[in-house]
């Protein structure tokens, strides 16, 4: 089995799409594995943490070069594999693909773009159409997504999570009791966990994303209190410069995809923690044009002409 | 004959395909109500993959503040004959709209020739098209906007009154022309037109990592922003029309613009489609503006023209 | 599934840009487009209808007609001629012609384009299926192609044009005659511009197909009453169609049948059948009888390069650097040389000019060869002056091939300085240096070489968190090798040493590793010239012995994974003096990934020297990390030698874990 997997991921790390009965089957096997995990999932220093990919498959080959290679360097991605980029299919199952081979070495939490209803607007349904002329592909995928855990804690001191936090959740024994196995919903505690955004407000406030809330230092506060946590590490939002503090450093952004729509000229970062939780922020730049492949599709990002 | 100065326009030319295919992506999604504009955009079957709802939303804010200062225009002097000049017209239909809106108006439209002679066809399809470019208000004439002289040719053969209040529009062109180009264009008009307004539409602030991506992406598309210096911001956009024979102007990034136009059809529009773009929204609209040039007596009736 | 919102809670009106509401309906109307009926749906077929038994190509061909999403339709009417070689027998009779044909026909033009481009694959389907070339499905394919080429759409017509010759070539010479050539006929006088034009373009391709008699014969005939055509794009194709000829007729015939033709449309009154000769000159001249080469050469490109049309000059001189390769084998006049440095010109020439001159520069060089190396020196020297960094930098990647042709004398006084300022130069430029340079340094000599070295000392890792551009310190590291086994032991430790400690220290984790694999060897070449005893030397191993007790685990991997390369070159006896301590303690190290590659290490050296196994530091660590916690380690830790197994097993019997002492460690 892992003579067959090391060949997927040989044939994923050169961008090359599996066949739909391999897909099907990576699915299979991933969620057989996911299924174990917890909503919050226990992982041990050191890891290096990551934010939004987005599709920039080769800007992922940047992140691993600069991080260095799973299984040697173990990993934790917050969620946002798809959509937007041209790659989200070969980016999606490369790390699915790791995170099959290497369970206890690469992590992957749910974004909101991990999804049915968001990735049929975004691209991802788009891509596996054009890519494998059937939805099948979509559906394997977005089965997976389901299985997804929603969060992750790290040494016990530090939070993950895509988006942000919930005015439903206190304690993160609350996070545990969610029925994860869905489709995100529209609102309540998993939407929250997965559409929220740090904010510079007192308590809660709406969210103009028209999911999730905004929340404020003090909510932020409160929450690390309560739970005995350091800080929370969250991705979701472009920062320019690839990550952003907040809150007295109880909270950071990290965002991981460079240039972000091939459009937005931004850098990306890793945060990598040692075994001690000493952290240690790598900034880089999306791969030059020499490095990447030529998608079929239009390559010119959108701009109003 | 083909050009030989080493100058190759095709890939300007080809954006007014680009911006006929979007709104005609979002007349067909409810975003706006636009009868002509299907005949003028072609089917590409699927190489013309959907456009992201970011896109849309930002044609649709475009469109609607020019039709909007357009029928602000046409409220102030419309009991009167008045010009509306769309220069680099491409497949635009805002000419149509004002016609359609306003029995005084008389509409020139300009662009290269080979947009022209393509639009002409393309109008055939459709038998509403046909009818209004038919009508004896509306001109439709080839020109190199670049070309000063021609320019004023194409107006004194339609013999456009300029004693009569003038709109201007060029909606994304000026940045495509060469450096310096766009003043001559403005002081073109602002020399002619006595009583009457410019509109322009145009990329800005090209030196912010977000406008560095800009100006190379559309430079390796082949349609660089080549006169995007000439106004680099808002108030350069502003500065452009004042040092050029305008009396008065003003200028808005299209987030100002967006915030500014009517709240119950922007909350329909947003209804529309699922959105998740945020930040990148308020990344590419601040760099892109509007900025209108007003030429009028004291107190007259364009006192209070402008994006309010 | 849909919860009305909560009103207290959620405002809709509370701030003007807040589409509360919006976003949910959104989501709702969305889950309704899950149904197929709905017509704005864009969700594509879902394959529910298919009949089971049917064959892939019955699915394929029913996908094409019947998906009413674009995109996958275009994907199965792309994957046809795939779906085809896979699936068919002898059975002729379903091929599927017809739907291709239907397909050629489609409104949509990507579907058509699609088609044209895989009637080559087509053609190869039918030529396998059936020993009969005559046979029906093969002319239908023709009219299918001819179709095609009529296309309005110009990305179908072009791709119909490439792939044509294939569907020609499965017909038999009679049949080519009587089908093809009839068509071309009626196509080459054709009142339509643009049929002529694929008409001129189809005769030069399928030249190569029917061979030279019938090229002779008919093809030539139509080509070159083209060349008179009244339209001047029909003139244009005609001159790119009669390179195609070249190949196929014999020196002779291209100098009398072809070349007054050629000639005279290079002389054309309109440019761009100028600039078109201009880019086939080189095809011409190669395709003459040898001692013409260099009459026609003048004849032709002379007066294109002195054009009054830039684009036309422009097109002459981008062809100059293959024109002097193919007269390599006569003497090249100087005049060509001229026109050459005139490239290298920015005031005259254009920098795209300036960057072919640069990148046909090896090839010239190596055509006039090192003897007339001084009549292009100057050209050169403009290029390595030039202000666009692309000329530079191409002129950069391929220093070390004219270095290499020019010989050590000349590189060194010419090519050195220049070397050095790109040294100095931007990133782009470094790069294509550095990714060369020991092939260089292979060239030059040892005075020189040191110079370079020293000049590579400033390429040390930032400290900042931002990477930099690590690709030139990765590229850097991969040369630090080549470069020292063409360094004496003194400059090696001088020089690059230093650089080999600063990347092992380096922000990107590929630039480290890249460093960790060669640093062993670079050491040891070292060490055996100065002695292990020697300063720089000591101190390096300090250095390498520091990333044992570091902090980060990347560098107590590292240690590990360099003392697996010294193990490979130096005796046991060092390895036990000066490396093992530190790596023993790492056994108990608190990261899996550390405790991994120190089983790989002891796997490794067991398996180059089994007497390692006697030693007790060796076997209390191998028992250690089979009883690790993590998997990972005791499965690496498992594919140790048996023999190994079973010492350790022995061993383990009188010893326990817990007793073992390690022994004093050394330095």
């Amino acid at each position: 089995m892992s003579h067959e997997l090391d060949g997927w991921i040989a044939a994923l790390r050169k961008c090359e799409p599996l066949e739909e009965d391999d897909v099907k089957r990576l699915c299979q096997m991933a969620i057989e594995i996911l299924v174990e995990e917890s909503n919050v999932q226990t992982i041990d220093s050191p890891v290096t943490i990551c934010g939004d990919i987005h599709g920039q498959f080769y800007d992922l080959l940047e992140l691993f070069k600069v991080g260095g290679d799973c299984p040697d360097t173990n990993y934790l991605f917050m969620g946002d594999f798809v959509d937007r980029g041209f790659y989200s299919v070969e980016t999606f199952l490369l790390l699915l693909a790791l995170k099959v081979r290497y369970p206890d070495r690469m992590y992957l939490i749910r974004g909101n773009h991990e999804c049915r209803q968001i990735t049929q607007v975004y691209g991802f349904y788009d891509e596996c159409l054009r890519k494998y002329g059937s939805v099948n592909v979509w559906r394997y995928c977005t089965d997976v997504f389901d299985y997804l855990s929603l969060s992750a804690l790290i040494d016990n001191k530090i939070f993950c999570v895509h988006g942000g936090l919930s005015p439903s959740i206190t304690t993160i024994d609350q996070i545990r009791t969610i029925d994860r196995k869905q489709e995100v919903p529209h609102e309540g505690a998993m939407c929250d966990l997965l559409w929220s955004d740090p904010e510079d407000v007192s308590g809660w406030g709406l969210s103009p994303r028209g999911a999730g809330y905004l929340f404020g230092d003090d909510v932020c506060t409160s929450f690390t209190q309560t739970n005995s946590v350091d800080m929370i590490a969250r991705a979701h939002q472009l920062v320019m410069e690839g990550y952003k503090w907040m809150f007295n450093k109880r909270l950071v952004t990290v965002w991981s995809a460079p240039n972000y729509c091939y459009r937005c000229g931004n850098v990306a970062a890793i945060l990598e923690l040692d075994e001690n939780l000493a952290h240690d922020f790598k900034v880089f730049e999306a791969a030059p044009q020499e490095a990447r492949g030529v998608p079929a599709k239009r390559a010119t990002p959108d701009y109003f002409l | 004959m083909p050009r030989d100065d080493g100058d190759d326009a095709r890939g300007v030319i080809e954006t007014a395909s680009d911006a006929a295919r979007a709104k005609r992506d979002i007349a067909r999604l409810g975003y706006v109500d636009d009868a002509h504009v299907e005949a003028f955009a072609r089917e590409t079957g699927a190489s013309g993959a959907r456009h992201a709802p970011l896109v849309h939303r930002g044609y649709w804010a475009r469109s609607t503040a020019t039709r909007a200062l357009s029928d602000a225009f046409g409220s102030a002097v419309g009991d009167g004959r008045f010009n509306v000049v769309n220069v680099g017209c491409g497949y635009d239909t805002i000419g149509f709209y004002v016609m359609e809106r306003w029995a005084n108006a008389r509409v020139v439209e300009v662009d290269h020739e080979e947009v022209t002679k393509e639009r002409r066809a393309r109008s055939e399809a459709s038998a509403g098209t046909a009818a209004a470019a038919a009508s004896e208000v509306y001109d439709l004439r080839a020109c190199d906007v670049r070309d000063g002289e021609a320019l004023a040719r194409i107006f004194e053969e339609v013999k456009l009154d300029w004693s009569a209040p003038t709109l201007v529009i060029a909606e994304c062109v000026l940045a495509y022309l060469p450096p310096g180009k766009s003043d001559e264009v403005v002081r073109f008009f602002g020399e002619r037109v006595e009583r009457g307004a410019f509109i322009s539409y145009d990329p800005i602030e090209p030196d912010d990592a977000f406008g560095r991506q800009m100006v190379r992406n559309v430079e390796s598309r082949g349609c660089a922003f080549a006169g995007i210096r000439d106004a680099p911001s808002v108030a350069g956009a502003r500065a452009r029309f004042e040092r050029n024979a305008w009396r008065r102007a003003e200028a808005y990034d299209m987030n100002e613009v967006y915030a500014r136009l009517d709240p119950v059809e922007r909350a329909r529009i947003e209804r529309i489609e699922l959105f998740d773009e945020f930040e990148e929204w308020k990344l590419i609209m601040a760099h892109y503006c509007v900025s209108v040039g007003v030429n009028d007596d004291e107190g007259g009736v364009l006192a209070d023209f402008g994006l309010r | 599934m849909s919860d009305a919102l909560d009103g207290a809670d959620r405002d809709a009106s509370s701030t003007s840009d807040r589409p509360a509401a919006s976003s949910l309906d959104t989501v709702l109307e969305l889950e309704r487009f899950v149904d197929v009926d709905d017509d704005r749906a864009v969700l594509a077929d879902d394959y529910s209808n298919d009949v089971p038994g049917s064959s892939e190509l019955d699915l394929t061909s029913k996908y094409c007609r019947d998906c009413h999403v674009a995109s996958q339709r275009l994907y199965h009417v792309a994957a046809l001629s795939r779906v085809c070689e896979r699936t068919l027998e002898d059975d002729v009779g379903a091929f599927p012609i017809d739907l291709i044909a239907e397909l050629a026909e489609d409104d949509d033009d990507d579907v058509r384009r699609s088609v044209a481009e895989q009637l080559d694959r087509f053609a190869a389907c039918v030529g396998r299926l059936s020993e009969r070339l005559d046979h029906v499905c093969a002319i239908k394919l023709l009219g299918v192609t001819f179709m095609l080429i009529e296309d309005d759409r110009e990305e179908v017509v072009s791709a119909a044009e490439q792939t044509c010759g294939a569907v020609a070539s499965l017909l038999s010479p009679e049949k080519q005659r009587s089908l093809l050539l009839p068509t071309l006929k009626s196509f080459s006088e054709s009142d339509e511009e643009e049929i002529r034009m694929s008409a001129a373009k189809v005769l030069g391709r399928l030249a190569a197909v029917v061979g030279v008699e019938m090229t002779k014969s008919d093809l030539l005939p139509s080509l070159l009453n083209l060349a008179s055509d009244a339209e001047y794009r029909v003139r244009e194709a005609v001159a790119s169609a009669l390179s195609d000829t070249f190949e196929i007729l014999d020196a002779n015939d291209t100098l009398e049948s072809t070349l007054p033709t050629f000639a005279r449309l290079s002389r054309d009154s309109v440019w761009a059948v100028r600039a078109t000769c201009a880019k086939h000159v080189v095809q011409l001249v190669r395709a003459v009888p040898t001692d013409r080469m260099l009459d026609v050469a003048s004849e032709t490109f002379e007066p294109l390069a002195n054009d009054v049309s830039f684009k036309v000059r422009t097109a002459a001189l981008e062809q100059l650097g293959q024109l002097i390769f193919a007269l390599s084998s006569v003497e090249v006049p100087t005049i060509f040389v001229d026109y050459f440095t005139s490239m290298a010109e920015s005031s005259t020439s254009s920098s795209a000019l300036q960057e072919t001159c640069a990148y046909n520069l090896p090839g010239v060089v190596l055509s006039l060869t090192s003897a007339r190396w001084t009549e292009l020196r100057p050209a050169f020297r403009l290029l390595a002056a030039s202000l666009n960094w692309r000329v530079r930098r191409t002129l950069g990647c391929s220093l070390h091939e004219i270095a290499t042709i020019i010989g050590r004398d000349n590189a060194e006084k010419d090519l050195l300085p220049v070397l050095e300022s790109f040294l100095e130069d931007t990133d782009e430029v470094k790069i294509g240096v550095i990714e060369h340079l020991s092939e260089i340094f292979a060239v030059i000599g040892s005075a020189s070489r040191l110079s370079l070295i020293r000049l590579l000392s400033t390429f040390e890792s930032e400290d900042a968190e931002k990477i930099g551009n690590w690709r030139i310190r990765f590229a850097l590291a991969k040369q630090i090798l080549p470069v020292a086994e063409l360094l004496s032991g003194a400059a090696t430790a001088e020089f690059i040493v230093p650089i080999l400690l600063a990347y092992l220290d380096d922000t990107a984790a590929v630039v480290r590793e890249k460093t960790v694999e060669i640093a062993g060897r670079v050491l040891f070449n070292a060490a055996r010239e100065l002695s292990w005893y020697s300063e720089t030397i000591v101190n390096a191993m300090s250095s390498i012995k520091l990333l044992a007790t570091s902090h980060r685990w990347s560098d107590r991997r590292a240690y590990i994974n360099i003392c697996l390369a010294l193990a490979r070159e130096v005796e046991q006896r060092f390895v036990v003096d000066e490396l093992l301590p530190l790596l023993v303690m790492l056994a108990e190290d608190s990261v899996a990934a550390v405790r991994v590659a120190l089983s790989h290490f002891l796997t490794e050296v067991l398996r180059l020297d089994p007497t390692y196994i006697s030693l007790p530091d060796i076997s209390a660590a191998i028992i250690i990390l089979k009883a690790d916690s993590d998997p990972t380690v005791v499965a690496a830790a498992q594919s140790m030698k048996a023999e190994a197994e079973a010492k350790v097993k022995d061993d383990a019997a009188f010893t326990s874990a817990r007793d073992v002492r390690f022994s004093p460690t050394g330095l």
